[in-house]
C-alpha cells in the first residue's frame, strides 16, 4: 500500500456533514457547503474516485449555490459493500435521494462525471419532480467498447494499454491499473497535482471494491437512453472535452441533441476539464446553473 | 477617477509593506486614482492600520497563511510543497478575483506574488480586460539541498510551465517588476535544458530596485527615533522578531531560552520577542526582564533603531535590516528554498546578517552569538531607497 500524503488545507469546509441511508444497510456520507438559494447537487463518481474529485469547484459554487457532495458507495467516507449488486444503478438513485431528504432539499440542480452520467439520467427522468436542472460532464450512459472488452478478457499473461481495464490486472496491480487511468486522464504537461488527487483518492479504496462496483452499476442501452433523454423537461448541459479523447465522445452529441439541452465543447481542453482546467469548467458550470435556477 | 485593483501576497507581512509603498507613490503620481485591496489575513491588519481600502469581497478569500502554518514543522516549512499543495485554495482565490473583475471594471489589476492570479491569467488568457502588472522578488522554485528525484523533477516543471506559459502570452504581463536588482538573482538555471534564471528574467523582467516600506531617511535622527520607541541609550536593545506568519514560534522559544544566557554575557540586554500577528503571546514562555509583544506596527521603526535583531530568513525584515544598517541574526526555515536560496544569496551580496542553522544552534550558542554582534558597526553595501517610486513610475505609464 502507498504511503498518502495528508489532506492539504482545503478552500472551503462543509457547513454541514453526514451520513444518510435507505435501508440497505450502506451508509453513504454527504457534505453541504454554502446557503444559496438554490441547490446543487454534485453526483458521486466511479469510486476510483471520492466526492473530493469537485474540489475546484465547490468553492467557487458556493458562494452562488448551496451545493451538496456525496461520496460513492465504495469509496472516500461511505461504506465499501462487497456485492455487486448493492452498486446498482437503482441503489445509486436512492442513495442520493436519501441525501436530498437528509438535506431537507426539495429539488436539486445535478452534475454528473462520464459514467454517472447514467446516474444523473436515471435521477431526472424517474424523479423528476426533485430534479431542478441536469449537467452532464462527459457523459457515457452506454457501455462501450474500448472499456468492455479488456474488463470481460478474463485473466492474461500482459497487460498492455486498455488490456489494464480489467479485473484481473487490478488485483494483481493496482498501482499499476491507477497509474495507466491517472496518466490517460491527465496526459496534459503539467499536471502533476492533478495526478496526486486521482492517485491519493484511488488508494482509499481497494480494487476488490472497485470491480464489484463497476460490475453492478448498470449502463442503459444506447436507444432507451436517448429515448429517456428525451422525455427530461428540465434544462439540460452537456459539456465535452475537446483535447485528446481518452473515452469516446459519441455520447454528448446525440445526448444534447435528444434532450434539447445545450452542447458546450472545452475547445483544445481536456479530457478532465474540471480539474486540470478548473476555471473553464467553473465559469460554465455557474453560468448554466445560475440561468436555471433563474428560469426555475 | 481611476481604479487600481491590488492583489498582495499574504504569506507573511513583508509584501504588504512594500505594497503600500508603491500604492502611496502611485497615487503621487497618478491624481485621482483610487486603491481597492483583495486581501486577507495578515495582509489586512497593515492595510486596515494604513487606511488603505479593502474590497467587501475580501472576506471570502481561502486563507493561504493558515494552510502555510498548517504545512509546518518545528522551524521546518517546505514552502515549495506547502505551495504545491495550496492548489485548492488557489483555484477558489482566483474565482473571488474573476468574480470581483467580471462584476467591477478596473482600470489596472496588480498582484505581488499573487500567484493565482498570474497562473489562471496565462491558462486563460481571454479573461484580462485591464492592464497587468505582476510583482516578485524571486524567479525559479528550486529544490533544497536534501531534495529527492520527484522534487527536482517538479521544480524544473513548474519553472518550464512559467516559461511556456510567458512564451505563449508575451504581452499578458503589461509590465513584470524584479523587486530587486539583477546582482539578486541566483546563479542557477531554472532547471536542465531550461535557460539561467537570470538571463530569463533579465529578457522578461524590469529592475526597479529594491522596495522598501519605508524610507530610512524618514526615520530622521536614531537617538531621537530610540528615545521616541523608549530605548534608553544605555540599554542594548534586541529585537526577536518572526514576521507575520505563524511559522516561527520554535525559533521565539529558542532565543527565549537563550534571552538568560544573553543577559549574563551581555548585562545591558534588553530583549524585546514580538509574536506577530498570528502567534498568541500568551502561548510563549514569559521570564523576568524579557518582555514579550504582539503584534507591533510599524515595526521597521524598532528594527531601525535597534541594537540587533534575531529574525527568520524571509526577505522584507532581513532588508530593512540590512538598509538600515543593523547587525542581525537570521534563521533561515528548514526546507524553504526561497529563504535558503534566493534572499540568503542576496543578503550575502549585501554582506548583511549572520546566517545561523536552528537545528545547530542551541540555547548556548545564540547567547554567544547575541554578544558578539550586538552593537556592532557593520560594512553593508547600501540599499537604493526609492524603489516604490521607480516602481510607482513603470505601472503608472499604463494608466
Amino acid at each position: 500500500m502507498i504511503e498518502l500524503a495528508p489532506e492539504p488545507t482545503r478552500a472551503h469546509y462543509p457547513d454541514q456533514e453526514g451520513y444518510a441511508e435507505h435501508g440497505d444497510g450502506v451508509r453513504v456520507f454527504y457534505e453541504v457547503h454554502g446557503d444559496g438559494d438554490a441547490t446543487i447537487c454534485l453526483l458521486p463518481p466511479w469510486p476510483l474516485m471520492t466526492s473530493r474529485s469537485w474540489r475546484s469547484q465547490v468553492p467557487y459554487l458556493c458562494r452562488h449555490f448551496r451545493v451538496i457532495t456525496v461520496d460513492p458507495r465504495g469509496n472516500g467516507r461511505s461504506d465499501r459493500p462487497r456485492e455487486p449488486r448493492a452498486y446498482s444503478r437503482a441503489a445509486h438513485v436512492a442513495d442520493v435521494l436519501a441525501v436530498l431528504d437528509a438535506t431537507a432539499t426539495d429539488r436539486a440542480m445535478l452534475a454528473s462525471i462520464s459514467p454517472r452520467a447514467a446516474l444523473a439520467l436515471a435521477l431526472a427522468v424517474e424523479h423528476p419532480e426533485r430534479v431542478q436542472a441536469v449537467a452532464f460532464i462527459t457523459p457515457q450512459l452506454w457501455r462501450i467498447g474500448e472499456f468492455v472488452r479488456p474488463f470481460t478478457a478474463g485473466r492474461r499473461e500482459r497487460y498492455d494499454g486498455y488490456d489494464k481495464f480489467n479485473p484481473s490486472y487490478w488485483k494483481r496491480d493496482y498501482e499499476g491499473f491507477v497509474w495507466w487511468f491517472a496518466s490517460r486522464a491527465f496526459p496534459h504537461p503539467h499536471s502533476t497535482r492533478q495526478l496526486e488527487h486521482l492517485y491519493e483518492e484511488a488508494f482509499q479504496t481497494d480494487p476488490e471494491t472497485l470491480i464489484v462496483a463497476t460490475i453492478g452499476f448498470d449502463m442503459y442501452e444506447r436507444e432507451e437512453a436517448l429515448a429517456l433523454a428525451a422525455t427530461i423537461r428540465s434544462p439540460v448541459l452537456v459539456t465535452q472535452n475537446g483535447g485528446d479523447a481518452f473515452w469516446p465522445k459519441d455520447t454528448s452529441g446525440p445526448l444534447a441533441e435528444a434532450s434539447g439541452g445545450r452542447l458546450h465543447v472545452f475547445e483544445g481542453l481536456g479530457p478532465v476539464v474540471g480539474a486540470r482546467w478548473p476555471v473553464a469548467m467553473n465559469l460554465v458550470l455557474r453560468e448554466f446553473f445560475a440561468s436555471a435556477a433563474e428560469a426555475a | 477617477m481611476k481604479r487600481a485593483l491590488y492583489v498582495s501576497s499574504p504569506i507573511g507581512l513583508g509584501h504588504a509593506q512594500r505594497d503600500v509603498a508603491i500604492a502611496r507613490e502611485l497615487r503621487a503620481q497618478v491624481p485621482d486614482l483610487q486603491v481597492d485591496w483583495l486581501a486577507q489575513d495578515p495582509v489586512t491588519r497593515v492595510l486596515e492600520a494604513e487606511g488603505e481600502t479593502i474590497h467587501p469581497a475580501s472576506v471570502h478569500l481561502a486563507s493561504e497563511s493558515g494552510h502555510f502554518e498548517s504545512e509546518s514543522a518545528e522551524h521546518d516549512l517546505h514552502c515549495f510543497h506547502a505551495w504545491r499543495r495550496m492548489d485548492e485554495i488557489l483555484v477558489a482565490n482566483f474565482m473571488l478575483f474573476h468574480d470581483v473583475v467580471a462584476e467591477d471594471r478596473y482600470d489596472l489589476w496588480i498582484a505581488d506574488e499573487g500567484w493565482e492570479i498570474d497562473y489562471f491569467l496565462h491558462e486563460h488568457p481571454g479573461l484580462k480586460n485591464a492592464p497587468y502588472v505582476w510583482l516578485t522578488d524571486f524567479v525559479g522554485l528550486l529544490p533544497v539541498e536534501d531534495a529527492d528525484d520527484y522534487e527536482r523533477f517538479l521544480a524544473r516543471d513548474y519553472n518550464e510551465e512559467m516559461v511556456e506559459h510567458v512564451a505563449a502570452s508575451p504581452s499578458l504581463r503589461d509590465r513584470a517588476l524584479f523587486v530587486g536588482n539583477e546582482e539578486d538573482i541566483v546563479p542557477e538555471a531554472l532547471g536542465e535544458r531550461l535557460p539561467m534564471i537570470a538571463d530569463w528574467t533579465r529578457e522578461h523582467f524590469e529592475f526597479p530596485g529594491y522596495v522598501s516600506g519605508f524610507q530610512p531617511g524618514q526615520l530622521g535622527d536614531r537617538g531621537a527615533l530610540r528615545a521616541e520607541l523608549g530605548y534608553a541609550e544605555d540599554e542594548k536593545v534586541c529585537i526577536v522578531s518572526v514576521g507575520g506568519s505563524g511559522v516561527g514560534a520554535s525559533l521565539l522559544r529558542r532565543v527565549i531560552a537563550a534571552h538568560p544566557l544573553a543577559k549574563q554575557r551581555v548585562p545591558e540586554l534588553r530583549m524585546i520577542v514580538v509574536a506577530g500577528p498570528r502567534i498568541d503571546p500568551g502561548s510563549l514562555p514569559q521570564a523576568d526582564g524579557l518582555e514579550v509583544r504582539a503584534y507591533v506596527h510599524n515595526l521597521y521603526r524598532h528594527l531601525a533603531a535597534c541594537d540587533l535583531a534575531v529574525v527568520q530568513g524571509g526577505l522584507t525584515t532581513a532588508m530593512e535590516l540590512t538598509a538600515n544598517r543593523r547587525p542581525f541574526l537570521y534563521f533561515p526555515l528548514k526546507h524553504h528554498f526561497e529563504q535558503r536560496l534566493h534572499v540568503a544569496w542576496r543578503l550575502d551580496r549585501y554582506g548583511a546578517g549572520r546566517r545561523m542553522e536552528y537545528d545547530d544552534a542551541p540555547p548556548e550558542l545564540i547567547a554567544d552569538a547575541i554578544a558578539e554582534e550586538i552593537g556592532r558597526e557593520v560594512d553593508y553595501a547600501p540599499v537604493e531607497i526609492d524603489g516604490a517610486r521607480r516602481a510607482a513610475e513603470r505601472i503608472a505609464d499604463l494608466l
